[in-house]
């Protein structure tokens, strides 16, 4: 019974320290936030990054165009040697009225700019989606195929592809940077935080250890401020990714370049378990890290000071 | 009729032993060597000596803040080198303090103050408040209990020391220069709190400077030189009334104090020294 008054008192004295010192409290959890909100960003970048990299290895997609003036019959010679090429898994053969539709869906409300009086018009052309069975083949295939009479285009976005590999290797590299020099960062301010808070309480510290506190007793207030800095910190970088990823999927999806027609961001709920926990986990671990330290630090010295 | 409290003295159980202690520094001061004494339980006695005879070394010891370099020390017929690290607040339970500059937290009240000695070892509300009125009311503070240390005279500053330092019934009350800051009044009004205190069955040691008033009370004084260089028993107080060591002891009240004794009700002051209390005291209702 002791034992829990004691923590309900511990509780509450760390409650009122944070409240009394509201403005450290501030400046913890703003630093703290701010390494959170980099390394959640940075990691869900990554992760991102990644996700349409293996999707990408799973399922090389490559576009083959054909001229103009061949017709559809024309261009099912082109077909059967796409169909005979064992690096394929699938494809599938887009018709002139095929890729006709294609055109009037995207301009849904503005039929009347172009008007195609059959489909055997010089605009039109006949195109291939190809799958391949794996990523390695995607520039040897685009390459023979860039060959075959008829062909007026091959896209593969391998160059695109490559340019995101690059950068999934930068921000992976980051990423763990970034995990070293804000972790300690994030512990060291933390410590000098609640150092602040340890010093602008020496003398109940002192009074405290003369009346026979427990050590536990006498940390205990510190360590719940830590922990509290650290929750509190990891909600608001949970809160915040989760509103930035959001957002950049929302501009990605809306958007008509080409990063718009390979990108697609997973939801975030695929995310949010992972990133909460882990957001929760490096709160506490921050939290109790950085009190523990200044305080043990301070207990160290408490007894020199005196002399 | 001199040699009456001695024996009376000799009788009791030994409450603090020091045997051959030296204490030397990490910079090469020895603040005591060789220092034997003993003091019994229930005594009340004064530690005297110039400024850096060992006085406060000595505090230190009591309170296991520091080790002796070499000797042994024990309280209470335990052995302080024994005690553990993480045994060392449940046994600094046994032991009130207060010091010359009062120690108090301005941020409290009296009545927080007081309470505060109690809430960390995690006592339930209403034992503090029972324990904590009857402090205040033996220290003649009842009426100032919602005052900011702030708003009070050194006097009534250093009764809510006393108050805080006895509201857990410790075996060992030790007062560190309690009156250096005080006037002759509030000084002997501290005197008399902490006799009254040594009535009820704790043991009171007193470091001070105050010669002449140490020599008027009655009791025993050691005189530390970084070891004990003499000890007297004092011949009385400045009215002649002889007075004599023990829990029975009647106490002496002077009229400059009797404004605010009359609070001090035994009843009241019995609460804090029940037998439940002494059992805590020694370190069963350890939070640690």
């Amino acid at each position: 019974m002791n034992k829990l008054r004691a923590f309900f008192y511990i509780i509450k004295l760390s409650l009122e320290n944070l409240l009394k010192n509201w403005h450290m409290l501030l400046a913890s959890v703003f630093v703290l936030f701010t390494g959170m909100y980099i390394m959640g960003t940075l990691l869900l970048t990554s992760n991102s990054i990644s996700s349409i990299l293996s999707e990408q290895a799973e399922h090389p997609e490559v576009e083959v165009i054909c001229r103009s003036e061949l017709s559809d019959d024309d261009a099912l010679s082109i077909y059967r040697v796409i169909l005979s090429d064992e690096r394929i898994s699938r494809a599938h053969m887009n018709t002139k009225a095929d890729n006709l539709e294609k055109i009037k869906e995207t301009l849904k409300g503005y039929e009347d700019i172009f008007q195609y009086e059959s489909e055997d018009s010089e605009f039109l052309y006949v195109s291939f989606d190809i799958t391949l069975k794996n990523a390695a083949s995607l520039e040897g295939f685009s390459n023979d195929m860039r060959r075959v009479s008829g062909v007026e285009e091959v896209q593969d976005n391998d160059s695109i592809y490559k340019y995101f590999r690059g950068i999934s290797n930068v921000v992976r590299t980051g990423s763990i940077v970034a995990l070293i020099v804000l972790g300690f960062l994030s512990v060291l301010l933390t410590v000098n935080t609640i150092r602040l808070t340890v010093v602008a309480r020496k003398k109940e510290l002192r009074i405290m250890r003369d009346l026979g506190a427990s050590y536990a007793f006498m940390r205990g207030p510190f360590i719940a401020e830590g922990v509290t800095i650290g929750l509190l910190s990891a909600a608001i970088s949970f809160f915040a990714v989760r509103g930035t990823y959001n957002y950049v999927a929302k501009v990605i999806e809306r958007g008509d370049n080409v990063i718009s027609t390979i990108i697609r961001l997973k939801p975030f709920s695929e995310y949010s378990h992972g990133l909460l926990w882990g957001f929760i986990l490096a709160g506490l671990a921050i939290g109790l890290v950085a009190s523990m330290f200044a305080i043990r630090k301070y207990i160290n010295t408490e007894r020199d000071d005196d002399k | 009729m001199e040699q009456q409290p001695q024996r009376a003295v000799d009788r009791r159980q030994t409450m603090i032993l020091f045997k051959d202690v030296s204490k030397v520094y990490g910079n090469g001061v020895a603040a005591i060597s060789n220092l034997s004494l003993r003091v019994y339980k229930d005594e009340f006695v004064f530690l005297m000596g110039a400024s850096g005879a060992g006085k406060s070394t000595l505090i230190k010891l009591l309170m296991k803040e520091e080790d002796p370099t070499s000797g042994k020390i024990s309280v209470n017929s335990r052995d302080l080198a024994l005690i553990k690290r993480g045994s060392v607040q449940r046994y600094r339970r046994q032991i009130g303090v207060v010091f010359q500059d009062f120690r108090l937290l301005e941020n409290k009240t009296v009545f927080g103050n007081v309470a505060f000695a109690m809430e960390i070892m995690g006592k339930s509300r209403r034992e503090i408040n029972e324990k904590v009125e009857a402090a205040l009311s033996l220290m003649g503070l009842s009426k100032k209990a919602d005052e900011y240390p702030r708003n009070l005279s050194g006097g009534e500053q250093q009764r809510v020391a006393l108050a805080r330092a006895i509201v857990n019934s410790p075996r060992i009350l030790i007062a560190d220069e309690p009156t250096g800051n005080l006037d002759p009044a509030n000084a002997e009004q501290i005197m008399y709190l902490l006799e009254l205190i040594n009535s009820r069955g704790t043991t009171v040691i007193v470091a001070t400077h105050a010669q002449n008033m140490a020599r008027r009370m009655g009791r025993r004084i050691l005189y530390l030189d970084h070891g004990v260089r003499d000890e007297e028993m004092s011949s009385g107080d400045a009215d002649g009334k002889k007075r004599r060591t023990g829990a029975s002891d009647q106490v002496n009240v002077s009229a400059a104090f009797n404004d605010f004794a009359e609070e001090a009700e035994d009843e009241e002051y019995g609460s804090l020294f029940t037998e439940d209390n002494a059992v805590n005291a020694e370190g069963g209702d350890s939070d640690e």
